[in-house]
């Protein structure tokens, strides 16, 4: 009887499905694994957890999972997915403890977004890009799969949005899309050059990089600009989706649409991009911590609200950083382990306040050996590719602190963008 | 170096076939390559290798050779198996470990993992190869945009050839099997 009595009450301290595990799913792991998302099963049910239990061990031991890429070391930021040292610890102790279900209800969540969006745009489900079952030689001549898509928006006036979302036919395939409104009409252009859906060069529009208005990852579905802010949508306005996938084994059809919702705040204020980079890198074979970067100073005060990491997979980590007037320095984003496929926009928990006179430093650090694990390839070879957005960027995603700035913000940004021009030799631009 | 095995026939009657057919994961005729594919229908590991599975497949029936996939989630249906083999276009013959006696035999611990036999002159089974199909993944965060060494499809080409197999085991990345009665 007293046997009995302790081992109820010692089952009772151990975790179990019902009481620990299924809400560290919903929390961390649903918006992907709900069985039609970005992940490739579904994590919601007792079974199909249990009868994956090592393999998520070791993915959550590794950091894979739940991808989130920034480090602690920078500001604290929105929607951070990662599990903390106690929740994989629970997750663990779950798993060495028979992997206990426990008594409750099986609770489905229904994540619907509610039907208020201002403006749509879907590329033609008709003529469909099939992403191929497995990277050709063309794909990869150093960069990523990737293919950009132009998505009519049609707004006959400009539009104050502060969430985007976007959905694909290929969820498990698509892994990053950066996204550009363009209201000048060169994507349009660009696409119509040949009568496939979409083109194959990067989404930059003229001196716009890609993803200047955000860079969506898988997990996340859409951007969510915080209260307050909005990023604006010019008139008569294409969406250029830079869409980077990875193949999974099968041919894919690949149609994208995307909705987007306008702010209702009167005083909301318009985030500007600012754009630190480094234009060009050239890395021997099996060249180990090669350091780039660069430092601009602020000439009007902005106030930092969300940044969109970018770099190659020869990159091994980034940090970007400002340092105030009165030399006091904040590390605005620090990555630690960089992997293109996960390097969507974040938004600091708290916008950052930088005054005029700041200097805004950026750094990269790039390791083309074979001790880089995402090293494309093995043996190293030659990297020298450039781009005149920035072949590693950053951008800040900014509010001028007096409006009448904004237009200087974007001026003085634009003439940094072209002062980084230099003629170059045999690079891939 | 080739080792010798020997599986019974209850582990085959054990496992539900998924083809009708009478399949013998283990009869052959001396000289002729069997090949198991140890995969799951949702492990994308194993999946973003179904174009080499396919590749693998061509060369052994070219040799006369037979390919398996062993399924080893224990409840695997033959309808998702099926709907599987139309979305990827790849359909070979197919085995349901049911109680993971061949993942237990052969101490498969991931999907994707290969096993690469070859019937003696005795038609007993030597195993030439196991482990890793490709280096398309480094580990399961970390994937090339291509494959650039092809293990199984070269350990399957020097069986037939006739000439040694070293290393005859690369420890392959995957998804890990979950041991049953864990």
């Amino acid at each position: 009887m007293i046997e009995l009595l302790l081992c109820a009450i010692q089952e009772s301290q151990q975790p179990t499905w019902h009481n620990d595990i299924y809400p560290l799913m919903l929390s961390h792991c649903q918006e992907c694994h709900d069985g039609h998302g970005a992940g490739p099963f579904e994590l919601l049910t007792y079974e199909s957890v249990s009868n994956r239990a090592s393999f998520i061990v070791e993915l959550l031991d590794a950091k894979l999972m739940p991808p989130w890429l920034p480090s602690q070391k920078g500001l604290p930021l929105q929607g951070e997915r990662c599990m903390s040292e106690q929740q994989i610890e629970l997750f663990k102790s779950w798993v060495s403890n028979g992997k206990l279900k426990g008594e409750g209800p099986e609770i489905i969540v229904c994540n619907e977004e509610p039907n208020t969006y201002k403006l749509s745009g879907q590329t033609n489900p008709q003529t469909p890009w099939i992403i191929p079952a497995e990277s050709g030689i063309r794909w990869h001549e150093g960069v990523l799969d990737k293919r950009t898509f132009v998505l009519p928006i049609g707004n006959s006036g400009t539009v104050k949005a502060n969430k985007v979302v976007y959905q694909t036919t290929a969820p498990q395939a698509v892994q990053m899309v950066g996204f550009v409104f363009d209201g000048s009409g060169q994507g349009v252009e660009v696409d119509n050059w040949d009568a496939e859906p979409g083109y194959e060069m990067m989404g930059d529009i003229g001196w716009v990089p890609s993803g200047v208005h955000g860079k969506i990852g898988p997990g996340s579905g859409g951007i969510h600009i915080p209260k307050g802010y909005y990023i604006e949508i010019p008139t008569e306005s294409h969406l250029i989706a830079e869409t980077h996938f990875r193949p999974t084994g099968k041919e894919e059809q690949l149609s994208s649409s995307v909705r987007i919702w306008e702010t209702s705040e009167s005083d909301a204020r318009k985030l500007l991009p600012i754009l630190t980079m480094i234009r060009r890198i050239v890395l021997e074979p099996e060249e180990q911590h090669a350091v780039e970067g660069e430092s601009i100073q602020l000439e009007h005060d902005v106030d930092v609200v969300g940044i969109t990491p970018r770099a190659g997979a020869e990159c091994e980590s980034m940090r970007l950083s400002a340092t105030m007037p009165e030399g006091k320095e904040v590390i605005l984003l620090d990555i630690q382990k960089w992997d293109p496929h996960y390097g969507e926009t974040v938004f600091l928990e708290s916008p950052v306040r930088l005054p005029m006179g700041s200097v805004i430093t950026s750094r990269w650090v790039y390791n083309n050996s074979a001790s880089n694990p995402r090293n494309p390839f093995n043996p190293s070879k030659n990297v020298d590719l450039a781009r005149r957005t920035g072949i590693a960027h950053f951008i800040l995603h900014s509010a001028a602190a007096e409006s009448n700035d904004e237009e200087a913000i974007l001026a003085w940004n634009l003439k940094l963008l072209r002062q980084r021009q230099r003629p170059t030799n045999n690079s891939n631009e | 170096m080739v080792r010798t095995f020997f599986l019974g026939i209850a582990v085959l009657l054990s496992g539900c076939q998924h083809d009708s057919s009478q399949h013998q994961l283990l009869d052959g005729e001396a000289g002729e390559l069997s090949v198991l594919l140890f995969t799951s229908t949702d492990c994308p590991i194993a999946n973003a290798l179904v174009p080499e599975f396919k590749r693998l497949q061509t060369e052994v029936e070219e040799h006369g050779g037979s390919l398996t996939c062993v399924h080893t989630w224990q409840t695997r249906t033959t309808d998702e198996i099926e709907k599987h083999e139309v979305e990827y276009g790849f359909y070979p013959e197919s085995f349901v470990d049911t109680k993971h006696e061949l993942v237990n035999h052969f101490n498969v611990t991931v999907t994707p993992e290969v096993v690469v036999m070859l019937f003696d002159e005795h038609a007993s089974p030597q195993l030439m190869y196991q482990g890793k199909i490709n280096n398309l993944f480094d580990s399961p965060g970390n994937r090339r945009d291509r494959a650039t060494e092809h293990y199984a499809e070269d350990a399957i080409r020097n069986a037939m050839n006739g000439i040694s197999i070293s290393p005859d085991y690369r420890k392959p990345v995957g998804c890990i099997i979950e041991q049953m009665n864990d």
